[in-house]
């Protein structure tokens, strides 16, 4: 990831790309003869074309901004795995006939989500008609590389590596680190938001919003690790209902 | 402790503290016209010193401002953040003359517990906590935590920011903010106001002709 003058964005700005994420070539191949005949990743090209700042949708100079909703969360809300046109966030725009703006970023944590929805809050001055927030993995953070300047998002999936990142992990949650830096985050979001929150939930993540709407896989994306095309619907139904019930 | 009051960070424990815990006057009693803004941890609380011996108190007085100390006890990066940040949606309209930020321990880390009955800054004499810490500076934690820090506040704060750079202390920032180098004791509140002050009336002295 870099910070692309304002917000943080993929490495890939500006580009279409064919993978991206947990969905690579190598893996689909590796998968490929384990799948189904019908299997409906088998004959389809995903693209995954990002904009200026590294965000999987349009510009923002081609939003309108007097009628759109703004969303942010981690590689589950960019779609990794998906066509893009079978991801909540799109379904959504089209259901609410409105704009949308994706700030969510591939393998992203609470960090990155809070710059950059701080970021826009402050600099775009017209606010969206809501916020959708899913909330990534608490553990997660961007370490960052001065030569490069490049922001590299690191997980669980780090451990691997070596026993620090083990250590990290074990003793950020065992100190209450994690649990402290998940409020501060979440309480100093709310504190500036000022348009309606509707806050996303992974069932097997722990969040200090007890107000989350559930985001339920039902199916894996092409990735075989994501959601997939029926755990968006899902979900993109389950918001239409829960901002219907506002309204 | 650390407790949060009216959407800031605040400590439960110190001298003179105002009512959201920040050593300074009341909120309530700050004239927005004319002020400074001070964050970091414990050397701009300057515990160790009457309130009119710390350096904000000095460098508002002699500069002629009003101040507000929002300096969390071993807050650490996640405190200067909340708290610059938290001011800054709140008095965006009325935003200081200047930010002074000046951080011993920027690494601190604020901890809680599963039910979130406490927030608190961590003992580092606890053997969890060294562990974290020794795993986070292996792995990029707190690099990772304060670029987005310092890239948050720089790109989204139009305010002169101050930032005193300590002598064998983690460094914040490096760019875009007016350093100021600090080699001396960290209890001399009046070497510390002094340094800030000559460089602040250097970038605001009026050329003549």
């Amino acid at each position: 990831m870099k910070i692309y003058d304002k917000f943080i964005g993929d490495d890939n700005a500006g580009n279409i790309v064919k993978y991206a994420g947990s969905d690579t070539l190598e893996d689909l191949e590796r998968n490929l003869p384990h799948t189904p005949e019908d299997w409906y990743y088998k004959n389809i090209d995903i693209t995954y074309d990002f904009n200026e700042y590294g965000h999987r949708c349009k510009s923002i100079k081609n939003i309108d901004l007097d009628n759109y909703v703004l969303l942010t969360g981690c590689s589950n809300t960019a779609g990794c795995g998906l066509e893009y046109e079978k991801s909540y966030p799109y379904l959504l725009g089209k259901s609410l006939n409105c704009d949308y703006y994706n700030l969510s970023l591939i393998g992203t944590g609470l960090d990155v989500l809070e710059y950059n929805l701080l970021t826009w809050l402050n600099t775009v001055e017209k606010k969206p008609k809501f916020i959708i927030i899913q909330w990534p993995d608490p553990t997660r953070f961007a370490d960052y590389d001065k030569e490069r300047d490049n922001l590299i998002p690191v997980g669980t999936w780090a451990s691997k590596k070596n026993d620090h990142y083990k250590k990290f992990f074990a003793s950020g949650d065992m100190s209450g680190f994690f649990t402290a830096r998940r409020h501060l985050i979440t309480r100093l979001l709310r504190q500036v938001i000022t348009v309606p929150i509707y806050t996303i939930s992974l069932s097997n993540l722990v969040t200090s919003d007890h107000y989350s709407i559930p985001y339920r896989i039902l199916d894996r994306a092409r990735d075989l690790y994501h959601p997939g095309i029926k755990s968006h619907e899902a979900l993109h139904k389950l918001l239409l209902e829960n901002i219907a019930i506002n309204i | 402790m650390i407790e949060i009051k009216d959407g800031l960070l605040g400590n439960t424990a110190g001298y003179d503290l105002n009512s959201l815990g920040h050593r300074c006057k009341e909120l309530s009693e700050l004239n927005f016209k004319k002020y400074f803004l001070f964050v970091g941890d414990q050397i701009g609380l300057g515990f160790d010193s009457p309130i009119y011996e710390t350096f904000p108190y000095l460098i508002s007085k002699k500069l002629n401002h009003n101040y507000y100390n929002l300096c969390v006890f071993n807050g650490g990066a996640d405190a200067i953040k909340y708290n610059t940040i938290s001011w800054l949606f709140k008095y965006k309209q009325i935003m200081p003359k200047a930010i002074f930020v000046a951080s011993e321990f920027v690494n601190s880390l604020i901890i809680s517990d599963n039910n979130l009955t406490y927030l608190g800054p961590a003992d580092y004499n606890d053997d969890v906590i060294k562990d974290f810490a020794d795993g986070s500076n292996n792995i990029g934690f707190y690099r990772g935590r304060n670029h987005l820090l310092t890239s948050l506040i720089t790109n989204n704060i139009n305010v002169p920011i101050y930032y005193l750079n300590l002598k064998d202390k983690e460094q914040l920032f490096d760019d875009k903010v007016f350093v100021v180098d600090y080699t001396g004791d960290l209890r001399n509140q009046t070497a510390i106001s002094n340094k800030f002050i000559e460089l602040y009336s250097q970038n605001n002295s009026v050329a003549r002709p």
